[in-house]
């Protein structure tokens, strides 16, 4: 497995646990209130530092269990299968965005349009993970 | 699953047959990963044209006695 392959795992794990975390957090409070719930910079606060402490944790331990894979450099499989992957994402992405702004053109709620954004974008970086693996385990 | 690229390859019957270069050897001496060199010679990958070369040169033989074209899996 490459380093970006088992660095995909490990985003992938943690993003899906401190993302799902965060909007359900979002939908809890949502449902407390009875309507859409402000942004929470609290929140993303934690979750974002969560990620990074995670991020560093998970990276470390691989750097430690393949010294010589954990440079970070690319080959030319490597950028294929990154660039493939990426461009996809880019489009969860822009899929979620437009949705978030059509929603706000009908509803008027900036609050949803915000955690709309933060969820394509969790969603995205999600199916970059998602993708990336599959792309290095089926071929490009 | 992706459509394999129809394209052979001996890398591994070479690889073997210059005294058992190792993976990590034949990847480090044309500049990928070990992985890839695994990918190449299970046909999950096609390398790029450089790198076909620089296996071909490693080996001291010509680009199309590494790899070939397998019409039937490109028709298939």
């Amino acid at each position: 497995m490459t380093f970006h392959e088992k660095s995909a795992w490990a985003m992938g794990v943690l993003l899906t646990l401190i993302g799902g975390w965060y909007l359900k957090t979002i939908w809890n409070v949502s449902i407390e209130l009875g309507e859409t719930a402000p942004p929470l910079l609290g929140l993303a606060a934690i979750a974002t530092i969560a990620l990074i402490i995670g991020a560093i944790i998970t990276h470390t331990l691989i750097g430690i269990s393949d010294p010589e894979g954990s440079d970070g450099s690319e080959d030319e499989r490597d950028k294929q299968v990154l660039r493939r992957s990426g461009n996809i994402a880019g489009y969860v992405l822009g899929f979620g965005c437009f949705a978030g702004l059509w929603h706000y053109v009908w509803q008027q709620d900036g609050n949803l349009l915000f955690h709309i954004i933060v969820g394509s974008l969790i969603a995205s970086q999600i199916a970059e993970y998602v993708l990336t693996i599959l792309f290095y385990r089926r071929g490009v | 699953m992706a459509k394999r690229p129809p394209i052979t390859n001996r890398v591994k019957e070479l690889r073997e047959a210059h005294d058992n270069m190792s993976q990590s050897a034949l990847a480090k001496a044309i500049g990928v990963t070990r992985q890839t060199v695994i990918a190449i010679e299970q046909g999950r990958y096609s390398p790029s044209l450089e790198s076909a070369f620089r296996i071909a040169r490693e080996f001291g033989v010509g680009l199309e006695d590494v790899f070939g074209w397998d019409d039937a899996a490109d028709q298939s």
